[in-house]
């Protein structure tokens, strides 16, 4: 006797449930990241004015000049209220939680984030045209931090996209392997970014569109500069495309890279 | 016949048009576009295309076509239509008509199917076929002609088109080197490659990753041979201009006025000697970093000249009028003792300031003495490395002295300290006597007191050469540049004066 069950069907809830759980993990993860980048960019920019007040007093100090102890002495308090500020915001940076440093194929993660947001794509209009090399070589990083990474750059892509109404609406994620590198290319049709925000645009509290609010304005690229660092790549936007914004994206292959280690 | 002549004339009008561009400055593509121009309006040869056959796979792609708003993605594989039929054949194909002919794909959708097509291969020499040019004549008389025609100003631009393929391979070749060699400099430079993990180091740490994300201004500040270069390098890579260009320059090395066309650049005849229009590092540098080491050395002048770059970002070349604007970041470095430079009236105050926005201070070794084991672990696979993969071990008798040690030229001094111990230690095991007998045992009785070097005055004329020599590297800390500046010679003088009077250079 021969009896058939239909497990495809608790197969796909299962699917369903796994892709809920990552899209949470996911989400909780973005969010603590721009806490912390906001965090951490305001402390720099309370910062740079406190070292010149700083500067100032050991001037002071350093001629012994007494003809102006009171404006010394206020200096000094505001230099301490400064630090202790800084000291305030630190204590509530929030901790990214670890995890582990594995071997990870980029072409079946990419899947997997593309995966996790096909009903955005679709809501959107937008076609995905997906080119994975077949033959890429693994790199060794954190799973979860290059989710991070290509979700943050998918956002943008559709955000800019959404933005300038673009009427063409594609991304292209294409992969491949290029000596001892493993190349990301992720383009999209949006406005593009011009030759002089090239390079601003990875600076925090950076933003191209002006009606956006929020803690996550403008912190996107600068997480993904920031992950892509811990993994040894490196991460630019090509100069010579023209007809949309063009992230490359480059990390060492496995075979050759030293051990990785990514602290915070 | 008279319409025969006619067409022959006109033909000939053209090939002169042909050559005559082929022979202008223009860059190559120009010239092709500029061709198919002249086939299309004056000779009646309609939409001609020049396809380039890919060197790995003989796959070709559209390189120029006439027209507006026509498809230059398309790609023809070998032997796939009528196209690929002309690069297999090796010679002209006309068709009579388009309609007729079964090979035709009409990929590009461009051509009347009531008229005929001709095309001619591009063959340079040993008959290798480079690619095709192709075209539509609008009638279908004197197809004969008009063959022959296309097949000369085929042989005209085939050497011109396999040039262009030959250089813009080149430049590929090129493009990925360097990418290459840029992604192994970032792969030296992350974060992690500065070792320690003692309380000032992780201070220090945080301070770059923070800067790092940021276009301001850094100064970096401590005593030589603390990794000041280090961390700047590092800032540089791990920034939103890695892949700008970065470039150093010790301000101590050079003298004032060199120093300053150095920086700035400088116009033809600014100068004795000055043959040429030159860029300066700030012009070089644009879009990227540049990192002003020794910067507490510079004089008055040019510090007014720094400040005025540092607040606008403007400057001019030496002898130049005309006013030129950069986005540089800029780290600075130095070991002096800036503030009471600016009591003392020898730094500008405003500079003073401007630099002040981040600095960070490097920990001297002394102070940290608890790296030195991960350090020295560190130090000595790069030994290892650089003297062809020699194993090397250190062991803990010999880090128990090293962490005896005084450091007075810090992290250089421990790495200079290991190579000598790794080349006089002939099992590569470095232990307390392989270190000992580099002579350290003896300095650390010495080095714990502060020794203090009495000022020399180094004009004295009763001085003899030597001496001088020796009281300036004295002074400067055995570092010879900038020795030579106290001298007021170039660094190959002195390293001259160093060889020719037999000076045992002390290693720090």
């Amino acid at each position: 006797m021969l009896t058939i069950n239909d497990v495809s069907a608790l197969r796909r809830q299962q699917e369903k449930l796994q892709i809920q759980t990552l899209r949470t993990i996911l989400a909780e993860e973005e969010h603590i990241r721009s806490i912390r980048e906001t965090l951490l960019g305001a402390m720099h920019q309370i910062r740079q004015p406190l070292n010149q007040i700083n500067a100032a007093i050991q001037i002071m100090a350093q001629r012994k000049d007494g003809n102006n102890e009171a404006l010394r002495d206020l200096l000094g308090q505001v230099q301490q209220m400064g630090a202790e500020t800084l000291n305030t915001l630190q204590r509530c940076v929030p901790k990214i939680p670890e995890s582990a440093v594995v071997p990870v194929n980029l072409n079946q993660l990419l899947h997997e984030v593309m995966m996790l947001y096909s009903t955005k794509f679709l809501a959107n209009g937008m076609v995905v045209d997906w080119q994975p090399n077949p033959v890429l070589p693994s790199i060794l990083g954190s799973e979860n931090k290059l989710r991070m990474l290509f979700k943050q750059l998918i956002d943008n892509a559709v955000n800019a996209m959404n933005r300038a109404g673009s009427s063409e609406r594609a991304i292209k994620i294409t992969t491949a392997a290029d000596r001892d590198w493993v190349c990301v290319v992720i383009t999209d049709t949006g406005p593009g970014i011009p030759a002089h925000q090239r390079n601003k645009v990875f600076e925090p509290f950076f933003t191209t569109s002006h009606n956006m609010s929020g803690v996550q304005a403008g912190m996107g690229l600068v997480m993904s500069k920031e992950i892509v660092n811990q993994h040894s790549g490196m991460i630019e936007i090509d100069p010579d495309y023209q007809n949309g914004c063009s992230f490359k994206i480059r990390f060492p292959s496995l075979k050759n890279s030293a051990m990785v280690n990514i602290h915070e | 016949m008279s319409e025969r002549l006619l067409l022959v004339e006109s033909e000939l009008d053209t090939l002169f048009l042909v050559s005559q561009l082929l022979n202008s400055t223009h860059d190559l593509r120009t010239k092709l576009k500029g061709i198919l121009e002249i086939l299309h309006k004056r000779s009646g040869l309609h939409f001609g295309m020049i396809t380039l056959r890919d060197v790995e796979d003989d796959s070709m792609s559209i390189c120029e076509i006439y027209g507006e708003g026509i498809d230059r993605s398309v790609r023809y594989q070998p032997g796939e239509g009528l196209v690929g039929a002309i690069l297999d054949e090796g010679s002209t194909i006309v068709v009579e008509r388009i309609a007729d002919e079964p090979r035709f794909l009409s990929r590009l959708g461009v051509y009347n199917p009531d008229l005929p097509f001709i095309g001619s291969p591009l063959a340079v020499e040993q008959g290798e076929v480079v690619g095709i040019l192709a075209a539509q004549p609008c009638s279908s008389t004197f197809l004969g002609e008009r063959a022959r025609f296309m097949e000369m100003v085929a042989n005209l631009i085939a050497h011109s088109v396999n040039m262009l393929r030959v250089m813009e391979r080149k430049q590929n070749e090129l493009a990925s080197e360097r990418d290459y060699l840029k992604q192994a400099l970032v792969k030296n430079y992350r974060f992690e490659n500065i070792i320690g993990h003692s309380e000032p180091m992780l201070k220090v740490f945080d301070i770059i990753r923070q800067v790092a994300k940021w276009h301001t201004t850094v100064l970096i500040r401590g005593e030589s041979g603390t990794g000041k270069e280090v961390v700047a390098s590092s800032i540089h890579f791990n920034s939103t201009c890695a892949n700008g260009p970065f470039l150093k320059l010790n301000c101590a090395a050079l003298p004032d006025t060199l120093l300053e066309s150095e920086l700035f650049g400088h116009e033809k005849g600014a100068f004795s000697g000055a043959i040429g229009q030159r860029k300066g590092r700030f012009e070089l540098a644009d879009n990227g970093t540049l990192f002003l080491d020794e910067i507490g050395e510079i004089s008055a002048s040019f510090q007014a000249k720094l400040l005025r770059v540092l607040q606008e970002g403007e400057f001019e070349r030496v002898g130049g009028v005309r006013t030129l604007k950069v986005n540089v970041r800029i780290i600075a470095a130095t070991n002096r003792n800036l503030e009471q430079e600016v009591a003392e009236g020898n730094f500008r105050e405003d500079l003073y300031y401007r630099l002040n926005v981040m600095p960070i201070q490097m920990p001297p070794l002394r102070e940290r003495i608890e790296d030195i084991p991960e350090l020295a672990s560190f130090l000595l696979n790069r030994i290892s490395r650089q003297q062809g993969g020699r194993p090397l071990e250190v062991k803990e008798s010999a880090i128990r002295i090293l962490m005896k040690h005084d450091w007075p030229g810090n992290v250089r001094e421990l790495e200079n300290r290991l190579e000598r111990a790794a080349i006089m230690s002939q099992e590569g095991i470095i232990d307390r006597e392989v270190i000992a007998s580099t002579g350290l045992e003896n300095e650390i009785g010495i080095s714990r007191t502060p020794q203090s070097i009495k000022h020399v005055d180094l004009h004295d004329e009763n001085m003899d050469e030597r001496e001088r020599v020796i009281a300036a590297l004295e002074q400067s800390g055995w570092v010879q540049a900038k020795a030579a500046r106290l001298l007021d010679m170039t660094p190959r003088q002195i390293a001259y004066r160093i060889q020719t009077l037999n000076i045992n250079v002390k290693q720090i």
